[in-house]
């Protein structure tokens, strides 16, 4: 069982070769770095001490966490159920000795790699770009309030709910809009309910952000544990849901 | 008593208010290339995605093999169903490649079924860039790939040209000798099917009307002759041939004699020699498929108008 939905899961990798999401994965945070660069560049130093590196790398992790990570998350799904939508794709798996549940396991164990891929890229820029400001004499990089293994281990985790609404919203719909166009909607409500104390944990768009960005322990610790319990339901209901045979027409 | 490759037993399938399968038998014999017939929407499509749980029957028993349809029964079905399914980003050759692989196939079994289906010199090509003939191929590829038990096609000569049908029929014809492989296929090509299949099943109104070997279903002892004469002799035939046989005239210097055994056809030549008709045709011919498809339409339809 094991072996074949690890089978599965390489045979998901083939359908990806030639797809825009590997250029996507490094597009989007190179995207989201490059304008941070260019503004912290153009500011210059008097407007960077201020607030420093904690500043610089906020400011990149507020971009990422929230408007282009859960845009990525939705363009991604949509691309990976898109391949199936197209040409009959779900007719093609349904004549495969495999079962939903494995090919189920095997896109969402992919989306999540890539994601987690796009979250240590962004990393790795945040990086790169700082040691490009530094030779462009700004000061020494120093220690922040972030910890990048912290940045990288929590936005990973918060993104698991957003991937699996992803998968379902569009598994069951087919075309790009509508859940990339739920994503947008669900971004921009996220951005007002992050500011609220109490009433952030009724959005999962607003976890990534609360687990990377507020200093209190205890909203961190929320956001993860509501991020792992709610992932654990959609997991679930996906399953479902890929069990579920659509009626078809004659 | 060899055991059926596939046998349905009352199976009823609808969609919303429309009832598509209604209390539908079939029996697919071992060995056998079965030709699946029937107009559009009649339920074809419907009933071989049946066959690959890719639907559920609200009612009734499918077993392929001798076993109830289930996942693990499906790395011994090859299929082609409704228009092909593609990864348009992938080459031809990476397409079977990615199908060997979900169905656990070593990789030489790719090159043969490629050979089979004359695909190996466009194996690099993108499935994007391919006509509808090479994707049909290469969706038969697929379908052949590791020689299936059973093999369901959804009309498998689609988008063809003359060349491709010609070779798909013949691969088709031959599978049960060179890979011990059972073929069930739909068409709405009736000359297709006399060609290809050993046995048919003609699906209307959502029931299998009728089933059977070709040679059974098409074995007439009683044929039409039809012989063409010269236009002054067309009466005196007529007046002739009417004692014995139901005669009618279609059109003038063409007589056809209904329900007439093969045996008395040299005793109607001999007759119209004796009598100097001129006549220049002289063709007998016994039930087509053809026309067994249009009267059993007909007679449904007629049914149904008196209903």
């Amino acid at each position: 069982m094991l072996k074949q939905t690890l089978s599965v899961l390489l045979c998901e990798c083939t359908k990806l070769k030639r797809q825009w999401l590997i250029p996507l994965l490094f597009a989007c945070p190179l995207a989201v770095i490059s304008l941070q660069f260019l503004v912290t560049f153009e500011r210059g130093l008097d407007v960077f001490a201020e607030f420093g590196w904690f500043g610089y790398i906020s400011a990149n992790s507020t971009l990422w966490l929230g408007l282009m990570l859960p845009m990525l998350i939705a363009l991604v799904t949509t691309i990976i159920h898109q391949i199936e939508h197209k040409d009959n794709g779900w007719l093609l798996m349904s004549s495969f000795a495999i079962s939903p549940i494995q090919l189920f396991i095997a896109k969402f164990t992919i989306t999540s790699l890539l994601i987690v891929l796009a979250n240590l890229l962004m990393v790795c820029f945040i990086f790169i770009s700082a040691w490009l400001l530094m030779q462009l004499g700004f000061p020494k990089f120093e220690s922040t309030d972030i910890s990048f293994l912290q940045f990288f281990i929590n936005a990973s985790i918060t993104s698991l709910p957003l991937i699996l609404i992803g998968l379902i919203i569009s598994k069951l719909i087919n075309n790009f809009a509508a859940p990339i166009g739920a994503a947008f909607i669900m971004v921009i409500f996220a951005m007002s309910l992050s500011r609220s104390e109490s009433h952030w944990l009724y959005s999962p768009w607003t976890y990534p952000m609360v687990s990377v960005h507020v200093a209190d322990q205890a909203a961190t610790n929320l956001a993860l544990t509501l991020s792992l319990g709610i992932s654990v339901a959609l997991f679930t209901i996906a399953c479902t849901l890929y069990c579920w045979r659509p009626k078809q027409h004659a | 008593m060899e055991q059926a490759a596939v046998k349905i037993v009352n199976a009823h399938k609808a969609f919303s208010n429309t009832q598509v399968l209604k209390a539908l038998n079939m029996t697919v014999p071992t060995g056998s290339v079965y030709a699946l017939l029937g107009n559009n929407g009649a339920g074809k499509s419907t009933l071989l995605s049946m066959l690959l749980g890719a639907l559920q029957p609200e009612q009734g028993d499918i077993r392929l093999l001798g076993e109830p349809v289930s996942t693990r029964l499906k790395s011994r079905l090859g299929c082609l169903i409704d228009a092909p399914a593609f990864y348009q980003n992938l080459t031809i050759k990476e397409f079977l490649s990615y199908c060997a692989k979900m169905k656990g196939l070593p990789k030489q079994c790719i090159d043969e079924a490629l050979t089979i289906v004359n695909l190996q010199a466009k194996q690099h090509t993108r499935l994007k860039r391919c006509s509808l003939g090479m994707k049909q191929r290469a969706a038969l590829a697929n379908a052949i790939l590791g020689q299936p038990e059973l093999l369901i096609l959804d009309e498998p000569t689609n988008g063809l040209d003359p060349s491709g049908i010609e070779e798909i029929r013949t691969l088709i014809r031959t599978l049960p000798e060179r890979f011990n492989t059972t073929v069930l296929f739909s068409s709405h090509v009736l000359e297709e099917v006399e060609k290809v299949a050993t046995h048919v099943g003609i699906l209307a109104q959502g029931n299998l009307v009728i089933e059977g070997s070709l040679p059974d279903l098409l074995d007439d002892p009683l044929g039409t002759l039809e012989v063409s004469i010269s236009a002054e002799h067309t009466d005196k035939a007529q007046t002739l041939l009417s004692r014995v046989f139901k005669v009618s005239t279609p059109e003038a210097g063409k007589i056809t004699i209904h329900q007439i055994d093969k045996s008395l056809c040299p005793q109607v030549y001999k007759s119209l020699l004796a009598q100097n008709i001129d006549f220049y045709q002289f063709r007998y011919h016994t039930q087509s498929l053809s026309k067994l498809f249009n009267n059993i339409h007909l007679s449904m339809h007629k049914e149904a108008e008196y209903a």
